[in-house]
């Protein structure tokens, strides 16, 4: 049950940490609380739960670590689809500002509708759409030469 | 009132600025934007080279998160995030354990194996352990001794006064001449014989010419049973001990010395009758039995010796007692 969210909590804090071992922490902890807020309010949409306690966990999270400084493997429990070239996604979590980079993740990567993500937040949906056009901008522009980015993965 | 009866200008067009038009292109983009404005900002962006430039990297960047949306969660690991944490888990997320530095989670470590060692021997019961392994030693036979036939050759029973006969192996003699005398008592009164040192049963058996001790050996398991008897019915020894505080020990001393020689007591140990130790005269002796309440009465002269009698391992013969007390200036 709610395997779709779970995996989504999983890859939501993969791509917005990008350290395997924090990732698997905080996804775990975000996991319980997402069962216990539905089971708390079951008639709650569950992209809006998710990104609840994605937020809630990224919150608690966010001090304890330095972003930019991407540490996993390729056998972590993520599986990448071919040819997929990370490293603009590494730069622009190195450097996005934080709403960017989670409305980003949430809407573009999990398709979480804008009147989804703004009963979650609390924020309009013209300011969510503010921040992925912003966001989309940045990372299309680091795409242009993904080579030229010189950010390199620590294995762990 | 209706809005679209407004004019937003005079000719009745809705022109948007390029700032509000770069800001809609997202919306543009993605057909969020109403016909008017999807109109406005297409003619705003076939003038501006900019705006056309912005359009191709959003355009590049969902292509791009696109992609990214084709990275799975597997299985396992999805397994891993389900698993409810247990107490000890919750418990290290809470301490943020994982985020404590090396140095700080080997002390951590450290600390608990040097707590878990100390709680393990502070709950082990140590003092019964030894007492197991004394009474596993008192069991060990750590030789066996082929005396009795031995002695009893060598032994002549008659001729020596009976106080004069009593030698100890501390007393400063031969070693060879201890247990011929203790024989000699133990032929004269019936007594078993106590037990020689290891050194005069070492030169016993070197004395022993080979063809005795192929005999001695073929009697061997005669001997070991004799010698578990004897151990069997070993009594246990006692030892008088005491101190004794007077007026002028030196004098005081001296007079003990005569009184004990005139008593039949002999020194055992190493050093002489009221040896000087410290401000103490030492005295270790031996001497009858049936003297000893002379003895006492003697020193209640000098005020009275109390006398503790005390368990020790050397067994004396039946009738000498052996005393040690120090006499101390008052």
């Amino acid at each position: 049950m709610f395997d779709t969210e779970i995996k989504a909590i999983g890859l939501f804090f993969f791509l917005s940490l990008l350290e395997e071992r924090r990732a698997i922490i905080a996804a775990t902890k975000a996991t319980d609380l997402f069962y216990k807020k539905m089971k708390k309010s079951p008639q709650t949409k569950p992209s809006i739960v998710l990104v609840m306690v994605c937020k809630q966990m990224w919150d608690k999270s966010r001090g304890n670590f330095q972003r930019g400084r991407p540490r996993y493997t390729p056998d972590s429990g993520w599986l990448f689809p071919m040819g997929l070239e990370l490293s603009p996604w590494k730069e622009f979590q190195k450097t996005a500002p934080e709403d960017e980079l989670l409305t980003l993740i949430w809407s573009q990567v999990f398709k979480i509708s804008d009147a989804d993500l703004s009963t979650a937040l609390g924020i309009t949906e013209g300011t969510i759409r503010y921040r992925i056009g912003r966001a989309l901008r940045k990372i299309g522009g680091m795409t242009q030469n993904p080579s030229a980015l010189n950010t390199e993965v620590v294995r762990s | 009132m209706d809005n679209n009866s407004i004019s937003f200008s005079k000719k009745g067009e809705r022109k948007i600025s390029g700032f509000v038009a770069q800001e809609l292109l997202y919306d543009y983009v993605t057909f969020h934007l109403d016909p008017e404005r999807m109109k406005a900002v297409e003619e705003y962006v076939k003038t501006s080279h900019e705006a056309q430039a912005d359009i191709q990297l959003i355009n590049d960047g969902l292509d791009y998160v696109e992609r990214l949306s084709e990275i799975h969660v597997s299985d396992a690991l999805l397994e891993t995030l389900k698993t409810p944490s247990s107490y000890l888990q919750v418990l290290l997320r809470k301490l943020r354990f994982e985020e404590w530095s090396p140095g700080i989670k080997m002390g951590l470590e450290v600390m608990i194996v040097a707590v878990g060692v100390i709680s393990i021997s502070l709950v082990i019961p140590w003092h019964k352990l030894m007492e197991l392994s004394v009474s596993k030693k008192k069991d060990v036979v750590l030789t066996e001794v082929q005396k009795t036939p031995m002695a009893a050759q060598d032994v002549e029973v008659a001729g020596l006064p009976e106080e004069a006969t009593v030698v100890f192996p501390d007393e400063g003699k031969k070693n060879t001449e201890a247990p011929k005398s203790a024989a000699d008592i133990v032929a004269k009164k019936n007594l078993p014989p106590p037990p020689p040192p290891p050194s005069a049963v070492n030169q016993i058996a070197t004395n022993i010419p080979t063809t005795e001790k192929q005999k001695s050996g073929q009697k061997s398991a005669v001997a070991k049973a004799t010698v578990d008897e004897t151990n069997s019915e070993k009594k246990q020894g006692y030892l008088y001990r005491g101190i004794m505080k007077v007026t002028n020990a030196e004098a005081v001393s001296t007079k003990f010395v005569e009184k004990i020689n005139e008593l039949g007591g002999r020194k055992a140990g190493e050093v002489e009758l009221g040896w000087k130790k410290g401000n103490a005269n030492y005295f270790h002796f031996t001497m009858p039995e049936a003297k000893y309440q002379a003895f006492l009465e003697f020193t209640k002269k000098y005020g009275g010796l109390s006398l503790q009698k005390e368990k020790h391992d050397r067994l004396m013969p039946e009738g000498i007692v052996r005393i040690i007390f120090s006499l101390e200036e008052k």
